[in-house]
């Protein structure tokens, strides 16, 4: 409850900021939403959303424009050039969108709506920036790698790679596609992922130096009991199912159930 | 006695692998029984072939003959191998009637075996595997990676395949799984150097963590240096250099 | 651990390991070579035999270990073991006690003709009824894969039987 009112407020400020600040917007046209793949680099603060429409629609709320002594040049970076006046260089080759980072922005979030169906690939590595990475309603494939960067999905149904070495990794999901694998990992922090109770999958958990908390109802075999070899639980929900591999390295997982 | 409703019930699980001890001895007991009825009749000859076969005993073995090959050790001398006398029990009628019918069989079972060769399912999944690998979705890939735990034996195309995860798949969650499969085939002395190879060129620190703990379960002693060098960058995690100097100090105990 | 101990610990399990090893290798002169083998390995591992956990779980994994190393090492005569494993103990050895039916030894063939790997899970599972934790430790395997193995051997075993007795039948 408390969670979602926070929520809340905070999307109704960003909105009016947003609104106040005239949000720039820079679309891409896709044919095929279910064969695109969106892949983003390198983008500081990044919010993907699923949306009705049938393009991808990027945008940002920052304040900072450039300078005025800049008017009718565009920012140059070693990455690449900014092509779509909000620091961001875009890119669609065949079936790929391609969107990275091109000017620094000290501030401000990027949002990115997508059709329900693509599949999305995120992926930061620099080291002090990054900020979180969030994903809302995307039903296709997800893969996101960060360093630094806390990762937040909801709605999401995977199948889903998720890694990031310092921040954590919160997934809630509708439903758990059974197509292929899902993996979620952080090395330092912890890693929540809600599932509805009628999940199935071959649930596998990692917390070396964790501890890991459920209120799923898990089978772990009939004669084999709880198993908690070197930290690993190994066990079925709902008669078994796709792979789901969770880990936390130094801290601890919790599964829950919707 | 169970009802045969129940027992058909612990045959289906049984056929899918869900079965206990326990429901198995049941099983087990109730077609050793006298009472089978006529539907179930053809599944008795597996369990009672498996009750037949747990009576075997080891009839050639002989303390002496074992402490005497103990004896002659380490030099390996060659044994004189007691000559197998074959005990026909059957009159002469039978022994060729039964001939016969072992050669039908023989030649039905080379027939079928032929069309269902006896490494056919390592062969399905290893081709499950590359096909999984060729695609651009990386869960896919993690499929890949999963269906070598169901193997208990690799060819070097198979483990080709786990090497190249672990060197050169760009998905971290991969490549961290593709440690753990390949860390249970530790036997391969190419498996090892593999191993040894990506921990001097993983970047990723979960994916450093995993290559330590392999190589320390696999006692693999070559490893040493390179743990060294992890120690020694200071551009390392802290946790992952904690980790390579305790599995330093493992290594050097064997 | 010296002589008495060694009596006390291993001799006990040898006919497991036997079973083991004639299931996996399917003749008996092949099965009883290979475990004067194992004997020896565990004879010369006698000195830390105290510190593994399990005895039995070492001599089965041993066994095993041997077992795959003979067959991979012959495994370019694939369609030759078939006939091979007739001739050694086709209808003689080892069922020397019980005189086996012929559908028996339609089955005895069905379970012969399964992959190696399904044969040693029916083996450890089937015939000797080891628990899925105790087949993991002596197999490497996972719990659930070892439970999608045994039920693929087992429905194989089944469908190869029925076969060859509708063969036989017509």
């Amino acid at each position: 409850m408390k969670k979602v009112s926070i929520k809340l407020i905070m999307m109704s400020l960003t909105l009016l900021a947003a609104m106040q600040l005239k949000a720039q917007d820079h679309t891409v046209n896709i044919s095929n939403p279910s064969q695109t793949t969106l892949i983003i680099k390198e983008v500081n603060r990044v919010s993907v959303e699923a949306y009705e429409g049938n393009d991808i629609e990027i945008s940002s709320n920052s304040r900072k424009n450039n300078p005025e002594r800049a008017q009718g040049l565009t920012a140059l970076s070693a990455r690449g050039k900014d092509n779509t006046g909000i620091g961001l260089n875009v890119q669609q080759n065949g079936n790929e969108v391609v969107v990275f980072q091109a000017a620094r922005r000290g501030e401000g979030k990027y949002t990115i709506k997508v059709p329900k169906s693509v599949k999305v690939q995120i992926e930061h590595t620099g080291n002090w920036e990054g900020g979180k990475i969030e994903v809302y309603g995307v039903d296709g494939e997800l893969e996101i790698s960060g360093r630094h960067n806390s990762v937040y999905l909801e709605d999401i149904s995977g199948p889903a790679l998720v890694n990031t070495v310092y921040g954590k990794v919160e997934a809630v999901f509708t439903e758990l596609n059974q197509s292929g694998p899902t993996s979620l990992v952080s090395v330092y922090s912890i890693v929540d992922v809600t599932m509805p109770a009628n999940t199935k999958a071959d649930v596998t958990i990692k917390t070396p130096y964790g501890e890991a908390f459920s209120d799923m109802d898990i089978q772990f075999g009939e004669e084999d009991g709880m198993r908690k070899v070197s930290s690993t639980i190994k066990g079925k929900l709902n008669g078994g199912g796709v792979d789901l591999d969770i880990k936390a390295s130094y801290s601890n997982v919790y599964l829950r159930k919707k | 006695m169970k009802s045969s409703k129940e027992i058909e019930r612990l045959i289906d699980k049984y056929y899918n692998g869900e079965t206990s001890l326990e429901e198995e001895k049941q099983l087990q007991g109730f077609f050793l029984g006298e009472v089978v009825p006529d539907h179930l009749k053809t599944y008795q000859e597996q369990f009672r072939h498996l009750a037949v076969t747990s009576e075997i005993t080891w009839e050639g073995f002989s303390e002496d003959k074992l402490f005497g090959k103990i004896d002659e050790q380490p030099e390996p001398v060659e044994e004189e191998k007691e000559a197998k006398v074959i005990v026909m029990r059957h009159t002469s009628k039978e022994v060729w009637f039964y001939r016969v019918a072992a050669a039908v069989v023989l030649v039905l079972v080379g027939y079928l075996v032929g069309k269902d060769s006896v490494s056919t399912e390592v062969n399905e999944l290893k081709e499950m595997m590359l096909t999984e690998m060729e695609g651009t979705s990386a869960s896919g890939r993690l499929k890949a990676v999963n269906y070598s735990f169901e193997m208990l034996v690799a060819d070097e195309e198979t483990l080709g395949v786990l090497k190249k995860v672990v060197l050169e798949e760009s998905n971290m969650n991969v490549r961290m799984k593709g440690v753990e499969a390949l860390a249970r085939f530790g036997n391969d002395s190419g498996v090892r150097e593999t191993l040894i190879e990506a921990l001097g060129t993983e970047e990723e620190p979960a994916v450093k963590i995993a290559l330590i703990e392999a190589l320390v379960g696999l006692k693999e002693v070559g490893a040493i240096e390179n743990l060294q060098k992890i120690v020694d960058d200071e551009a390392n995690l802290k946790e992952v250099r904690d980790e390579a100097h305790m599995g330093m100090f493992k290594l050097r105990d064997i | 651990m010296e002589l008495q101990e060694f009596k006390t610990k291993v001799l006990p399990v040898k006919d497991r390991l036997y079973r083991i090893a004639l299931n996996m290798l399917r003749s008996v002169h092949e099965a009883e070579d290979t475990l004067q083998d194992v004997m020896v390995k565990l004879w010369d591992k006698r000195q830390q035999l105290d510190a593994y956990r399990s005895v039995e779980a070492l001599a089965v994994t041993i066994t095993k270990n041997h077992c795959l190393d003979k067959l991979k090492s012959k495994k370019h005569k694939n369609q030759l073991d078939v006939q091979e494993m007739e001739l050694d103990s086709g209808f003689v050895t080892p069922y020397r006690k019980v005189e086996l039916s012929d559908s028996m030894k339609v089955m005895q063939r069905a379970f012969k003709a399964l992959p190696d790997q399904q044969r040693l899970l029916i083996a450890l599972r089937d015939v000797e009824g080891y628990s899925y934790q105790e087949i993991s430790e002596q197999t490497g395997l996972e719990v659930n894969n070892i439970r999608v193995g045994l039920s693929r051997a087992r429905k194989k075993a089944r469908e190869l039987y029925l076969k060859i007795e509708n063969y036989e039948v017509q």
